[in-house]
């Protein structure tokens, strides 16, 4: 499903969609940078409450396209300006974590992490 | 939902409170952040799924009264934790899922989860 | 009255050893110990390494010696007893009795295999075995309705082992004084975030709860770096933590927001290179 159309049904506050098209196949929830850097899969939705702008860097460096900022935390104007200069969408809304997953869930995507 | 249940949906193992299974659970949050467990879950009959082991988990259950915590990707808590847990008599689960598949298991068996409301 | 030596023998060290312990680190100081012993009526506090392995044992005795000094600013390390004596977990109580008249110590501490301290056992819990009585925990009361009651705990910058136990203490004193649970749990996230706060930003602070029939302030203020913006630091999200501190758990700009959402008032004062004090505020007659 394309990360412009989950944006869509799910509401979520668009900051930034310069990737809207991205296909997401997986969802991650961690709010813990180095362990999505250890685990996460490419073509993941990322949702967390870290707004802080290394969240972009690690984004960046596991090939995650698509970020949630949850439980209404909104990022700064670095972070936003982060994301666009390397091509990543970021999304608010004001539910938690808990319920955007089950609602992405529903949808069909799965929570799939790398194994070490 | 009753705690017995959730153990059931995510296959989680129980580490201390098998005695407390029956508790019931009305609300869930899943955070690795402390700050945003205290300001999701501050209502009676509430569950932390989380990734973060330390001591830290149960003081901040403690503050809270959460009725479990479920500890996600399998990680086992260390000592200084558990004795921390069973001094509060707060059960301890874990399953093997990531937190993203948790919470889709439980939200689509109906549990509910808190939106934060007021100051953000 | 003789106790036949068979019933110390079928007693184990841990069944009876006291696991409500405190640990501390080598640089922690003699002053913060001394606190820690008065609030948690203890006489024994561990020191721990990193991996949490004991390397000593700071003493009521230890802590007199430094007093006499005028010297409680000083780290444990200058003061504790290095590689002390202690017990194993699966010992019996009559081979503890014997440790307990070969040196006259008043307490061990009680390590396992792996050098981590499970518990103390002091000739106290010995005593209390004996009398078969259950310790009851103290009933605080207060004085008057005039006087407030007035909680006071040292907090530690970057003791992230013992962060929470004032906040936990003084959850369990407002409980024991039959406060309404739903302020209590204010109360608990407020004193945890500011507890926090100290730990990970500042050297070193104090935790103040005053309570009257009508207001709880809770006043927590340290010896630290001090906040430069504090309308900056208000705003969710906005955190100055290092990513060490973010990835246990705290640090994501969201205490200062959560201590205001519980607050009927909140007042912070800095000064740069100083300190910080926060004041917040429950009103109890709100109806």
């Amino acid at each position: 499903m394309k990360s412009k159309e989950i944006a869509q049904i799910l509401n979520f506050q668009v900051i930034s969609s310069p990737n809207g098209d991205v296909d997401i196949k997986y969802g991650i929830v961690c709010d813990l940078l180095s362990f999505v850097m250890a685990h996460a899969l490419e073509d993941s939705i990322w949702l967390t409450i870290q707004t802080h702008l290394n969240t972009i860097a690690v984004a960046v460096l596991t090939g995650i396209r698509s970020i949630v900022f949850v439980s209404g935390q909104k990022p700064n104007e670095e972070t936003i300006k982060k994301a666009i200069e390397e091509k990543i969408n970021l999304y608010v809304t004001e539910k938690s974590a808990f319920e955007i997953a089950g609602e992405l869930y529903k949808l069909g995507i799965r929570g799939e992490e790398k194994r070490l | 939902m009753k705690l017995r249940e959730i153990k059931e949906i995510l296959s989680a193992e129980v580490i201390i409170g098998e005695e407390e299974l029956n508790r019931e659970i009305n609300l869930a949050g899943a955070t690795d952040l402390m700050s945003d467990a205290l300001a999701l879950l501050g209502e009676g009959g509430a569950l932390l799924l989380t990734g973060l082991v330390t001591p830290q988990v149960i003081r901040t259950a403690e503050m809270l009264d959460l009725s479990a915590i479920i500890f996600v990707r399998g990680k086992m808590p260390p000592k200084e934790t558990i004795e921390l847990a069973k001094k509060i008599n707060i059960p301890l689960l874990r399953t093997k899922y990531p937190m993203y598949e948790a919470c889709g298991r439980l939200y689509s068996a109906g549990l509910k989860g808190r939106k934060v409301e007021g100051i953000l | 009255m003789r106790i036949p030596k068979e019933f110390f023998e079928g007693v184990k060290v841990k069944e009876i050893m006291n696991t409500d312990i405190v640990m501390v680190t080598p640089y922690h100081d003699m002053k913060s110990i001394q606190e820690i012993m008065r609030i948690k009526r203890i006489d024994g506090v561990p020191v721990v390494n990193d991996l949490g392995k004991i390397i000593g044992l700071v003493t009521v005795e230890n802590v007199i010696s430094a007093l006499a000094s005028g010297d409680l600013k000083s780290p444990c390390e200058k003061y504790m007893v290095r590689n002390p004596k202690y017990l194993d977990p699966e010992d019996n109580l009559y081979t503890a009795l014997k440790l307990f008249r070969q040196y006259r110590f008043g307490r061990f501490p009680v390590v396992n295999n792996e050098g981590e301290v499970l518990g103390i056992l002091s000739t106290k819990d010995i005593v209390l075995k004996l009398l078969a009585i259950e310790e009851k925990e103290v009933k605080i009361e207060k004085k008057s309705e005039l006087e407030p009651l007035i909680l006071e705990y040292p907090v530690l910058g970057g003791d992230f082992v013992s962060a929470g136990i004032a906040s936990s203490t003084v959850k369990k004193v407002l409980q024991q004084l039959g406060v309404e649970p739903s302020i209590i749990r204010r109360v608990a996230i407020i004193t945890y975030e500011a507890e926090m706060n100290i730990v990970i930003h500042a050297y070193r602070g104090v935790l103040k709860v005053f309570l009257t029939p009508e207001i709880i302030e809770i006043i927590a203020e340290d010896e630290g770096p001090g906040i430069s913006d504090i309308e900056l630091a208000m705003q969710p999200g906005y955190s100055t933590a290092p990513d060490n501190i973010r990835e246990m758990g705290f640090g994501a700009g969201m205490g200062l927001p959560n201590i205001k959402n519980c607050s009927d008032e909140l007042r912070i004062e800095s000064i740069v290179g100083k300190g910080t004090k926060v004041i917040s505020k429950i009103y109890l007659d709100k109806k």
